[in-house]
């Protein structure tokens, strides 16, 4: 049994470049990016992600139409909509949760018309959700690790004995974990069970769980709701970390447009199950259907930012 | 529910020596207070329904798959060692021991299929299955009790190598020593990456499913590890215990007795499934005692059975309701109050 | 509730907060530790078993100052036929002095108590059922499965058949339905069925009708196609008054049926009603309150209000009978064994050796007040049943009425079978053979 996966697609750890997080800083993102661009410029990378036409209905109700959409490798995707717009059934549709009706889903060399679930953090893909998702009953330094449970490829007899590469293997597991539980201030509790938590903690927890096992892709369904402004502030520079120190694509979904303005390169807006506009935040801020579609009635969430 | 505390805490080295501590008391019962009513009619039947808890609770407690058929894992071990004695003499008891537990583990995964489809009330329905189908191969199948003409199989003599356990405390003794070596592999298991997912499994599945939790293996893992437990809880109730093996004796009461041990005594907690057996062989007991030294001849055995359903189905409501934890938590509330708390909480 | 009870129970107070030492027994007395079963479902044999049993015991302290000066003592604890329960009496009572034997009325607690009874050298009585193969007490020193065990039913019914048809002869081209009950008790007797049938030429078919057996249309609409002559029934609980209203509904007649020692009671036949008239059924021990020693009891014990049943209709029936007999046997080994031993309290190897020599001619039976009651016991060494005779009764709508000789099952041909079982168990637990009565015994 080996310890790692090896599968398409799937991290070797030898590859992981040693743990180094970007400091919180005001550093500008564009920067980075640019330095990503040139390289993507010498040999083609294909798209972190891409959809491909992809609709979806519960009954009568077409809750995503004929939706295309690209990622690239190191880009960040805000995707914006009013209240039922399918965001999150988009991200639904790309983890596997909801079996699409027409379409096809693409990370970098797999394509797929049913997305396998259980493949998808060998595949090297990791979302959060709307609703939080924890595992309640485990102690945040137990959570945590969790978004490395793909790596754990000894048999349970072993974990039993415990043998010597399953003790390096969840070492390196913890190691990870301890170092994201610091960045991300958990340090304090990490002992607490996560059910017991207020909310704004088990957002961070499932940031957490997350981040560490530094996806190529990750899937962020509304991860700064119900936290501080302040809290926002720092947790958007985690999720740009992220990209910046190993080069995550991230779909982010966010009502909060400051924060969306401030951390996206790109953004998509749905409405209806539509995608009605796809750019630049400039470009989107301008765009006159999203106006109409949503930047001109508040939401309800971010009056407090318009 | 209570966390899997992580290996790494202060925590550890004060449970070990609690754990080392109750080890060296249940030892030292045998020679204090070693009467052979308290070993054979109220020890070593507790510590077969505290394996066959902790075998339940792994599966429904921590991995959160309910059971409604314990009682034929039970049966399942029982009849296994018995026919494994007798059709291979050659395999020392224990070697039969560990097979049976495989055979149950065996018969647990093919119960616990429909589990990969099927979640709460429906599985259980569905575990009921393996209970009713047990109960009916064993009578069924006269192969099963070597074509005895009664069906009841009387058990092998207790043995390893050339020492026998045939006195009701040298049979404690062999109990104890099985009980204590699975309980705390059980407890290494649930504290390695397997029984995390467990939790996970439990906890939610979709997530899980989604970090890359291998949930279809959990899942059978889960039902494989804990019918393995009852499997040999089933022989050391069979073969230490009763001293006899009978289909009649392994059925849906038993498994609901089962269920109710882990939900008195706290789900997701191994200290639990001990408490709530306790609870469960000495209840009835004492209440029997205490009732006829009250309320003498009106306190007869009719009356002594119903208020001991009463009693019992009072407080699992009870707990349900009050107290999901089970006994456990109380025991660990009234544990904490006698102590100043050192747990950090984080200001909120 | 009744004053014996009461006393009973206070004394189980008493023991329950430690002044159980003050109370130890006197060098006079012998006790009957009793793992009755008074609620759960088979409350209706158990309180008719246990009654008869005590009642019995209550007669002779009453009328004859206990055995030879020796009072009998008892204690109950409630089982529920459970066998788990069973084992928790044992280990309550065990440590009592002066424990006379076991009698539990149930396979599996009898089974679950044979490892212990040995190793502890006191009798077990397994009246009527308990494990065929212990009737070789070459290898089963402490067990006694007195009177009756399945095998030995089975060729009593077959004898009954027989004398019916007018002779073995007659029996050759006659045929015979076997409706068991689906479970381990039921299926017991498969083999032997078989083996008479081969022996005397009849035709055999054996239908299994499904636990609990509350609905039997198929298996009657078998059994009125393949028209057998006689139906024996092997049921237990619902099962058996079921049987009997299906047989009616199916135009079978009642009095063809005949049922075996576990669908014998009142119990079996009451809720059938009308469609049990006629219907015929095994017994060791004949119902009614006409012997000599029923008599007693109802005067004795009853009169002095120290009777055991609530209900005194149930004075002479077929479980209240069965428990008086179960007194006698016990009462008349621990007789037998004061001989030997001594008019004293007695141990449990001694009462052993007591049950090993229970011998009761009809002559003896009459003098104990039982004859008509039950025929005789012979019980030796090396076969613990003791030959128990069977009788045939019949339900004629209010009460059962013996409608046959005393019927000698064919032991000589069941023997061999019952060593071949107890050979194996010897071979399995290391058991060393008696060779011969005197030879010590145990482990
Ligand atoms: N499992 C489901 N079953 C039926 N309808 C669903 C389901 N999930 C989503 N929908 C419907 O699909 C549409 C899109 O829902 P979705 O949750 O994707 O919206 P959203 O953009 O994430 O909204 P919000 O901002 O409120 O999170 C809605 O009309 C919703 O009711
Ligand atoms: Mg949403």
């Amino acid at each position: 049994m080996t310890a790692i996966a090896t599968g398409a697609g799937a991290f070797r750890l030898e590859e992981i470049p040693p743990r180094r997080y970007a400091h919180v800083s005001g550093g500008r993102p564009e920067q980075a990016l640019e330095g990503r661009v040139d390289e993507s410029a010498k040999t083609p990378v294909r798209p972190a992600l891409g959809l491909a036409s992809i609709s979806l209905a519960f009954g009568g109700v077409a809750a995503l139409r004929e939706i295309d959409l690209e990622v690239a490798q190191g880009e960040i995707l805000a995707v914006i909509g009013p209240n039922g717009a399918g965001k999150s059934s988009l991200l639904n549709i790309v983890s596997g949760i909801y079996r699409l009706d027409r379409g096809e889903v693409r990370f970098g060399e797999n394509s797929f018309r049913e997305v396998p679930t259980s493949k998808l953090a060998g595949l090297g893909v990791a979302r959060t959700f709307q609703n939080l998702a924890l595992f309640k009953g485990l102690s945040v330094f137990d959570n945590v690790p969790m978004g490395l449970a793909h790596r754990v490829r000894a048999g349970f007899l072993q974990q039993i004995v415990g043998s010597l590469l399953g003790r390096r293997i969840e070492a390196e597991n913890r190691a990870a974990a301890e170092e994201v539980i610091g960045f991300l201030h958990l340090t304090e509790v990490r002992d607490r069970l996560t059910g017991t938590l207020p909310y704004g903690l088990q957002k961070r927890v499932e940031l957490a769980r997350a981040l560490v096992a530094r996806p190529k892709l990750l899937l962020l369904d509304e991860p700064f709701a119900g936290v501080t402004l302040t809290e926002k502030r720092e947790l958007s520079q985690h999720v740009r970390n992220a990209r910046d120190s190993f080069g995550a694509a991230i779909v982010l979904i966010e009502h909060d447009i400051g924060v969306v303005m401030g951390l996206s390169d790109r953004v998509a807006v749905l409405d209806y199950g539509r995608k009605i506009a796809d750019g630049t935040p400039d470009q989107v801020r301008a765009d006159a259907a999203v106006i109409d579609a949503y930047l001109g009635v508040a939401h309800e969430d971010d009056k407090e930012l318009i | 529910m209570p966390a899997l505390s992580s290996a790494k805490s202060a925590w550890f080295s004060s449970e070990a020596l609690w754990i080392g501590l109750v080890i060296v008391a249940a030892y030292g019962i045998v020679p204090l207070a070693g009467t052979d009513y308290l070993l054979d009619a109220v020890l070593t039947p507790f510590l077969a329904l505290s394996l066959a808890a902790v075998g339940l609770n792994v599966l429904t407690g921590y991995a959160g798959q309910v059971s409604l058929g314990s009682a034929a894992f039970l049966a399942v071990g029982a009849y296994a060692a018995y026919n494994l004695h007798l059709r291979i003499p050659a395999l020392p008891l224990l070697v039969d021991l560990v097979l049976a537990g495989g055979v149950a583990a065996a018969i647990g995964i093919v119960f616990g299929l429909p589990s990969l489809r099927l979640r709460g009330f429906y599985l259980a329905v569905s575990t009921l299955a393996a209970q009713f189908f047990v109960q009916w191969a064993l009578t069924k199948f006269s192969w099963f009790s070597n074509d005895n003409p009664s069906g009841v199989i009387d058990a092998p003599i207790l043995s390893i190598g050339s020492i026998s356990f045939t006195s009701p405390a040298e049979r404690y003794v062999f109990s104890l020593t099985i009980v204590v070596v699975l309980t705390l592999l059980t407890l290494r298991l649930l504290r390695s990456q397997s029984g995390r997912n467990f939790i996970a499994v439990r906890d939610h599945e979709i997530t899980a499913k989604v970090i890359g939790v291998p949930h279809l293996r959990t899942k059978l893992l889960a039902f494989a590890i804990s019918s393995f437990l009852i499997g040999i809880a089933g022989v050391l109730w069979a073969i230490a215990y009763l001293r006899t093996v009978e289909p009649a004796g392994f059925n849906l009461d038993r498994s609901f007795q089962i269920l109710f041990i882990i939900v008195i005594g706290g789900l997701a907690s191994l200290r639990g499934s001990f408490i709530g057996a306790a609870f469960i062989v000495v209840f009835p007991l004492l209440l029997s005692r205490i009732g006829a030294a009250l309320l003498g001849s009106v306190f007869d055995s009719g009356v002594l059975e119903m208020s001991q359903r009463i009693v019992i189905g009072g407080l699992i409501i009870a707990f349900l309701i009050a107290e999901p934890r089970g006994l456990i938590a109380l025991w660990d509330r009234a544990w904490d109050a006698m102590r100043p708390v050192r747990r950090p909480v984080y200001p909120t | 509730m009744n004053v014996m009870r009461r006393l009973k129970v206070t004394m189980a107070a008493a023991l329950a907060v430690g002044l159980a030492s003050t109370l130890a027994a006197h060098a006079d007395e012998q006790f009957f530790p009793l793992q009755s079963y008074r609620v759960g479902p088979y409350a209706a044999g158990g309180t008719g078993f246990f009654g008869g049993f005590i009642d019995y015991l209550n007669l002779i302290n009453i009328r004859d100052g206990g055995v030879n000066g020796v009072k009998l003592t008892w204690d109950e604890g409630e089982t529920q036929y459970e066998v788990e329960r069973g084992v928790e009496v044992y280990e309550r009572l065990k440590s009592r002095p002066g424990i006379a034997a076991w009698n539990p009325l149930s396979v599996g607690i009898a089974y679950a108590m044979i490892d212990r009874i040995t190793k502890d050298k006191v009798p077990l009585i397994t009246i009527n059922h308990g494990r065929t193969d212990s009737t070789d007490g070459r290898v089963f020193p402490y067990v006694f499965p007195l009177l009756l065990n399945p095998y030995s039913e089975t060729s009593g019914i077959v004898n009954y058949i027989t004398s019916r048809e007018g002779g073995a002869d007659k029996l050759k081209g006659k045929k015979i339905v076997v409706l068991y009950h689906g479970s381990p008790y039921g299926k017991e007797t498969i083999p032997i069925y078989k083996l008479l049938a081969d022996k005397y030429g009849f035709e055999l078919e054996q239908i299994e009708v499904p636990h609990p057996g509350n609905e039997q249309q198929s298996q009657w609409l078998s059994i009125r196609r393949a028209k057998p002559d006689y139906v024996v029934l092997r049921g237990w609980g619902v099962m058996n008054p079921v049987a009997l209203k299906t047989a009616q509904k199916v135009g079978f007649p009642a009095d063809h049926i005949i049922g075996n020692v576990w669908s014998n009671s009142e119990e079996d036949v009451i809720p059938a009603g009308d469609a049990a008239k006629g219907y015929i059924a095994i017994t060791t021990q004949a119902s009614g309150a006409e012997y000599p020693v029923l008599q007693e009891v109802i005067k004795t014990v009853y009169g002095a209000n120290k009777g055991n049943l609530e209900d005194k209709k149930r004075i002479g029936s077929v479980y209240h009978n069965l428990g008086i007999v179960n007194g006698i046997l016990n009462v008349e080994a621990v007789r037998i064994a004061q001989a030997k031993f001594g008019k004293r309290t007695l141990t449990g190897d001694e009462v052993r050796w007591g049950f090993e020599h229970l011998q009761l001619d009809p002559a003896r039976v009459e003098a104990l007040g039982a004859k008509g009651l039950f025929h005789s016991i012979n019980v030796t060494w090396d076969n613990h049943e003791g030959d128990g005779r069977v009788t045939f009764q019949q339900w004629d709508g209010s009460k059962w009425k013996v409608v046959s000789d005393w019927i000698a099952p064919d032991w000589a041909s069941l023997r061999p079978i019952i060593e071949k079982s107890s050979a194996a168990y010897a071979k399995e637990h290391n058991i060393k053979i008696r060779a011969s009565g005197d030879d010590q015994v145990g482990q």
